[in-house]
Order: C-alpha cells, then sequence, then structure tokens
C-alpha cells in the first residue's frame, strides 16, 4: 500500500477509511501453498508453492481475489486463472509464427496433460514468459486436481484456444494489426471467447465444488455467466483503448467506430486530439453495449450462495462498474493508458462486495452517477447520439435493483395529505409574496 | 371469419382516438371504420362516415353504434373543466355508451382508461393491475376515469365483452398533455429548473403503441379470460423522470438545460403552498396551477408499471421505442416551433 494511495484519496474519507481498514486487517486465508485443509494436494510441495508465487507474480489483484476463496476451491481456481494466463501469454505474443501460434492455441489443452511440457520461445517483452518457461510447474500441480476440476479447466482451455486462434493474423499493409475486430457480433464472440468462457468455467468450477448449487450450469445461467465475464472484458477493451492500440491491437468493432472516423481515416484518428468529439461519441456508443450485460451480471450474482464464491465473483464486478463510470464520457481513455481507479476507491469496493445487498446498492450509485453524467453532456457533443440510449441503460439497472429489493415495503397509497396541510396553511404568507409571479412554474 | 368488422371510434377526432383509425385502416385488412367525435377534425375518404355527436346524447351515441362490431370509448374531458362536466362526460358518457351497446347489440367495449386510476402520487414501482384504485384521487378527471373504468367491467357480460386499458403518460407528435407541457414550459423559460435528483423512474407510452393496444384488446377479447379485465400499456421502458423533457429540450435547440436544481423537499413544500392558495382561492377565483404537490410528488417518487398482463395475455409489445417515439415528437414540436417563429417575423 503505497502512500500515494493515501494521498489521491485524501478527499473521500470514505476511501481513506476503507484503505486504513484494509491495511489493517489481515488477509483472512492468506495465500499461501500450505493451506490447512486443502482437498488436493498436499500441503508445501514445492510445485504448488511456485504455483502461487507465479499468481502473485501474475495478477497481484486477482491473487487477493482467490485467496478469498474457500479452500476447497482455492486450488483448482488458482490453476485455471494460470493456465488461462499461460495461454494469454501466447495469443498476446506477436513474436510468434501465425501458424505455430495458432497450432499451440488449439493444442494448448492437450498440453496442460503432458508432464514436463514447457514453453521456451516466448518473446523478450511477454512479461508473463516465465510462467509458460516453467509450465511443467503447473502441469504437475493440475494433474493433482480431482479429475472433476481438471475436466473442466481442460475443456474451457480447447474451446478458449480454438476460438483465439480465429482473432489471430499476421500484420499487412491493407491489415496492419494483430488483431482487429470487424463487426458487434464478432466483438461479442471474441469478448465470449476469451471471457465469456472464464465466467462459464468458474461456474461449472464452483457446481463441481459443490459449494453452489448444481443448477447454477443451467443453460440460462450458463448465459449469465457468459455475460459476466463479457462485461469485465468489454470494460477492459474500452478502458485500454490507446494501449492496444499502440501495441497494434483494436478490439474496439470496426462497424462502430467506422462511424466516427474521418473519411477516409483509420481507427487512430479515434486518438487525435482534433477527433475527440468523435472519439468519445464511439466511446459512449459502447458503453452502452456494456451497460446492457448488467442486469445479467447482477442477475448472476443473486444466484450465488456460498459467501466466499459470491465475493469472488462480486468483486471484479465492482471494480468494472466503478471503472466503467470513470471512463464513460472521459477523454483520458484517448490521452493516457494505464489510468486505474483510486486504490482507495477499489479497496473500498472490495470491502463492499460482501453481500448483494450492498453490491445492489452500489450499482444503483454507479447507475445514477452514470446517469448524471449523461444528463450534463446533453447537447454538448453534436456527434454524441447515445443519450437515450445510456439513460435507458441506467434506467434499465435502477429497475432490476428495485425488482430484486427484497427490503422494499409495498407504500400503502400515501395519503398522509392534513399534516402537510397544516404546514401550508402556516406559510401562506410567504406564498402570497411567491405567487406574486415568483413561482417557478415547471411543467 | 363471415362478416366485415365494423369499428366506432368514439372520440376518434382527438389525439389518441384519431391514430387508432388510421392503424385500422392501414392494416392488411381494414375494417369499416366510423368515428363519433364533437367536432370533425380531419377528412379521410376511407372513413365511413364522421358523425359529429356528443356522448352524453342517447340518440346520438345509439344512432352511431347500430350495427357496429366494436366500439372503442377515447373520449374525456381532460382539464380545465368545473368538477360536474367531468362526472357529466367521463362517467354519465360512459355509461350512455354501455347502454347504447347493450341495446344494439355490440359485442365489443374497447374502454381508455388511465394508468392514473391507481395512482396518486405514491412510490410505485412495477405496479400491477391487483393494486387497488385510490382512496382519495388526484384529481377529479382520474376519479371520474375511475368511476367510469369500473362502471365498464362491471358492465362485462351477458352478450357484452369489455375490456379497459390504461395506458401511462400518453405522448406523441401534436399531444395536448405530455410533449405539450413540456414544449409550453421551455417556452416560458422553465427549461432551466428541475425538481429532486432525477433519481426516480417514470413511464412514458408512446401513442401509437397506446393506438395498437387498442386494436389487440378488440382482436382478443373473445378469447377466454380476457374480457372483463383491465390491462396496464406502456411502453416497457421506464426512464429517470428528467431524462425525457432533457431529451426534448435539447432536440428543440436549448443547451445547459435544468441546470437548476430544486430539492425534492422545497419543491413538496411549494407544491402544498400553491395547493394551500388555491384552496383558500377557490371561493374568489378558480386557479388551475402548474406547480402542485401533487405534480412534485409524481415527479420524484417512482412511477412505473409492471406490463406483463398485456403481453402474455392481449400479446402487446411496443411497436415504437420510447426513443423513436421521442424523435418523432421533437420533430413535430420543432417543426412548430419554427412555423410559429415565421409566423411571428411576418
Amino acid at each position: 500500500m503505497s502512500a500515494s494511495a493515501l494521498l489521491a484519496s485524501a478527499t473521500h474519507p470514505t476511501e481513506l477509511y476503507a484503505l486504513v481498514r484494509y491495511i489493517l486487517t489481515p488477509t483472512p486465508s492468506s495465500i499461501s501453498p500450505a493451506s490447512k485443509k486443502s482437498s488436493v494436494s498436499p500441503s508445501r510441495s514445492p510445485t504448488r508453492a511456485r504455483c502461487y508465487h507465479f499468481l502473485n507474480l501474475t495478477s497481484r489483484s486477482f491473487s487477493r481475489v482467490i485467496a478469498e476463496l474457500d479452500d476447497e476451491l482455492r486450488h483448482p481456481v488458482c490453476l485455471f486463472y494460470l493456465v488461462l494466463r499461460a495461454l494469454d501469454t501466447v495469443e498476446d505474443d506477436m513474436t510468434l509464427d501465425i501458424a505455430r501460434k495458432a497450432a499451440l492455441l488449439k493444442d494448448f489443452h492437450n498440453k496442460i496433460y503432458q508432464k514436463g511440457w514447457k514453453f521456451m520461445d516466448s518473446g523478450e517483452n511477454e512479461k508473463d514468459r516465465l510462467l509458460l518457461q516453467e509450465f511443467d510447474v503447473v502441469i504437475e500441480e493440475f494433474l493433482t486436481l480431482d479429475e472433476k476440476y481438471q475436466k473442466v479447466i481442460a475443456d474451457i482451455t480447447k474451446r478458449m484456444g480454438a476460438g483465439m486462434a480465429l482473432y489471430i493474423a499476421t500484420p499487412t499493409p491493407e491489415k496492419p494489426r494483430y488483431i482487429e475486430i470487424e463487426t458487434t457480433p464478432a466483438y461479442n464472440t471474441y469478448t465470449h471467447y476469451v471471457a465469456g468462457l472464464v465466467g462459464i468455467g468458474l461456474t461449472d468450477l464452483f457446481a463441481a465444488s459443490r459449494l453452489e448449487q448444481p443448477q447454477l450450469t443451467s443453460p440460462a445461467n450458463i448465459e449469465l455467466a457468459n455475460e459476466m465475464g463479457q462485461f469485465l472484458q468489454k470494460v477492459n477493451i474500452l478502458k485500454d483503448f490507446l494501449e492496444d492500440l499502440q501495441e497494434g491491437r483494436v478490439f474496439w468493432p470496426k462497424d462502430v467506430w467506422s462511424k466516427y472516423v474521418p473519411e477516409g481515416r483509420s481507427v487512430d484518428a479515434l486518438a487525435e486530439e482534433q477527433h475527440q468529439d468523435v472519439a468519445l461519441a464511439c466511446l459512449n456508443e459502447l458503453v452502452v453495449d456494456a451497460l446492457k450485460l448488467v442486469p445479467s451480471c447482477l442477475s448472476y450474482m443473486s444466484l450465488l450462495k456460498n459467501p466466499t464464491v459470491f465475493q469472488f465473483c462480486a468483486i471484479p464486478q465492482m471494480m468494472a462498474i466503478a471503472t466503467l463510470d470513470h471512463f464513460y464520457n472521459n477523454p483520458s481513455v484517448f490521452r493516457t493508458t494505464g489510468t486505474k481507479i483510486r486504490r482507495g476507491l477499489a479497496v473500498k469496493l472490495m470491502l463492499a462486495s460482501t453481500d448483494m445487498r450492498s453490491v445492489k446498492k452500489q450499482y444503483e450509485q454507479y447507475a445514477l452517477s452514470i446517469n448524471r453524467k449523461n444528463a450534463d453532456a446533453v447537447g454538448k457533443n453534436d456527434k454524441d447520439k447515445s443519450f437515450m440510449k445510456v439513460a435507458v441503460a441506467c434506467a434499465d439497472i435502477v429497475k432490476w435493483v428495485h425488482a430484486h429489493d427484497e427490503t422494499q415495503l409495498v407504500p400503502a397509497a400515501n395519503n398522509g395529505w392534513k399534516f402537510d396541510w397544516v404546514v401550508a396553511v402556516g406559510l401562506v404568507v410567504i406564498a402570497c409574496a411567491l405567487a406574486m409571479g415568483m413561482l417557478p412554474t415547471v411543467l | 371469419m363471415a362478416k366485415q368488422e365494423s369499428y366506432l371510434i368514439i372520440g376518434g377526432g382527438g389525439f389518441l382516438g384519431k391514430r387508432i383509425v388510421e392503424l385500422l385502416l392501414e392494416s392488411p385488412s381494414p375494417p369499416e371504420v366510423y368515428i363519433l367525435d364533437l367536432r370533425k377534425t380531419f377528412d379521410n375518404p376511407r372513413v365511413k362516415e364522421f358523425i359529429e355527436g356528443d356522448i352524453t346524447d342517447p340518440v346520438a351515441v345509439n344512432n352511431a353504434c347500430k350495427g357496429r362490431t366494436v366500439v372503442i370509448h377515447t373520449a374525456a374531458v381532460i382539464e380545465g373543466f368545473p368538477t360536474p362536466v367531468y362526472w357529466k362526460v367521463n362517467y354519465e358518457g360512459t355509461k350512455t355508451i354501455i347502454d347504447a351497446c347493450r341495446k344494439q347489440g355490440v359485442p365489443t367495449l374497447i374502454y381508455t382508461s388511465s394508468a392514473s386510476v391507481t395512482y396518486n402520487g405514491q412510490d410505485l414501482r412495477n405496479g400491477t393491475e391487483k393494486d387497488p384504485y385510490c382512496e382519495i384521487h388526484m384529481d377529479t378527471y382520474n376519479e371520474t376515469k375511475a368511476a367510469a373504468e369500473q362502471l365498464v367491467l362491471s358492465s362485462n357480460g351477458g352478450g357484452l365483452a369489455t375490456i379497459s386499458l390504461r395506458p401511462a403518460g400518453i405522448f406523441g407528435p401534436g399531444d395536448n398533455n405530455a410533449s405539450k407541457g413540456l414544449y409550453d414550459a421551455a417556452k416560458k423559460g422553465n427549461w432551466k429548473f428541475m425538481i429532486g435528483d432525477n433519481s426516480t423512474l417514470f413511464d412514458w407510452t408512446y401513442v401509437d403503441n397506446v393506438a395498437q393496444a387498442h386494436i389487440l384488446a378488440a382482436q382478443n377479447i373473445h378469447r377466454p379470460g380476457v374480457s372483463g379485465e383491465a390491462f396496464y400499456i406502456t411502453n416497457d421502458t421506464p426512464t429517470f423522470f428528467w431524462d425525457v423533457p432533457k431529451y426534448l429540450y435539447n432536440e428543440l435547440g436549448y443547451r445547459n438545460t435544468l441546470h437548476t436544481r430544486i430539492p425534492r423537499s422545497l419543491g413538496l413544500l411549494l407544491g402544498s403552498v400553491v395547493d394551500a392558495l388555491v384552496a383558500i382561492l377557490k371561493p374568489i377565483r378558480k386557479i388551475n396551477p402548474t406547480f402542485t404537490k401533487f405534480r412534485v410528488k409524481v415527479i420524484t417518487n417512482n412511477r412505473y408499471l409492471n406490463i406483463a398482463k398485456a403481453k402474455d395475455v392481449l400479446g402487446y409489445s411496443p411497436m415504437i421505442p420510447l426513443e423513436e417515439g421521442l424523435r418523432r415528437t421533437a420533430v413535430h414540436w420543432k417543426a412548430f416551433d419554427d412555423a410559429a417563429k415565421a409566423a411571428e417575423a411576418n
């Protein structure tokens, strides 16, 4: 925890409080290889320790979230994460020959059963190349998992690898990017492969562990799980536009951005200051697309029964809605890379991710916040046609919260008129003054 | 079907009635369409007959109903009349129509009610048709609409099938209420003010969707369990109250609208004061204020309905989405405004 995080939250007392609480509270079951009642592997195995080392190395925020999980699920989820992280590192690697990359992506679900397999040829710049170089360790641990968990992980790895292979490309003069997504349906399919499948796989793991009901894997609920993943991915795709563009990847669908870029220009025009109006209009159209997933995400979370599973799912979702609120109509998407929500806010949201009631409250606040920004933006950007669509998407979130508000008492028709009548009579004097044309006659 | 359907649209010269007439005539196999209204407001050669007549006149109503297979009753007085007129037109008029349907053997009567028969300013989320009528109605209009609806529904049976539709917040190009109110407010300079923090949801319904619901009601009424029922009709897209005015004002060219926020509590207080003034001055002068406590409550409470019943039973689904309806409405008022300005310039 850095002092800068505290400083950034200095004007947000609730965040300061959250930060301090977070610093003072020990992690409930800190990430360590030696978990007391681990169901699968013997404690203190060196390969297991190495896996958690990689987990901490590749994702600090995720390792913290995994730490909250029940012992039964922690190890399978950890390995699920590491396998997919390795797959992702292959996908991201621009130094690999395209044919070799595609073959490896498609075959990765077999590699995880090959004891001793590792991959030494990742590009120098791949930050997680070490994971692939020592992947034999991950395989070792994967093979200690209960077969029901292995099956889920292998199945998702197979589907995701095959999906990723459809999208990779070698840059050519006509198509200068590694990834370019043509249409909105392709955007939906892509986010399904790289993130929706994570939601689906996790759901299968939850059910397999019996910490959640088997009904969680019904087709309707699997679709909700898919949308959970898609929402997270789409928020990241929006936020990381500039960074991805600089690395030669464009995930924003062409059928959307092409409506906004100037004639004859490509998507990089959005990053130019003189095109800020169209860039924001394009961003906001994609924000609407992401916001529409939120009711499904809420529905999914409301199905979860196990508190540790709930928290595990809710934390990233809360971060995502907060991120969307931050980046909606925000020019910084096109100016700077690596901007994140304040650490203090992140911690506050983590602490608020413990139960559905608190999550609903936060979502309602974010929906209102985005709607407020939306209303303030009306008429300030002629290119932006998303006003009513953002408004309706925000309203749909609040409507969902209302419909699932079990605390709400059905209010009796309010006929409490008499008391106010007394107040009103007392104010008649003021009234007379005001009535002389000073009253704003709204409506 | 052996015989062509023959529709009488009472109030067919009005805003909603006219759209019902037009949608009926645009349908693939249009029925005969008759209109009964106080005054002839438009010419349409496809309308069989535009009868000028008063719904409080039994002779006129009986003549108009004779030979019809469906009567759709959309006529009502809405605002600006003394209390007895509301009862005479909205209640007695409806009674006259029911009697005429019985006497003339009309098998189907569709009545245009209002979502406000169950609403008097309370916080209402996902309201259903099971909600009771208001004990105290917000105004005489609603009171008479509720009384007439009960009359219509209790008349169901014995050869006459009835349905009551309860649209919420009807708007459309040239409506006389919702969008006109907003247009007039903007003209008065009130586009700057809003009450509350825009955190409550409100239902609106585009006029074509309401018209469509009437036609569906008439077509489905003789299926089991449909007649004798009331149905809420909305666009199924509740939005934060001020977003709709904001949209329209923006389309009309106003910028930085609704920037002055009057807190809900202050709004309620001011509304109470106005109500008190109106009550005190009642013996001397009749005032129709626009800023009342009721209005403040409507704006700052949720008011939206669950239309599952209309969807399931009538097969209703709003054809025109909210945004498209608003766009068309804005185009109308923009043209109206341009015309008004041009007239002023001359």
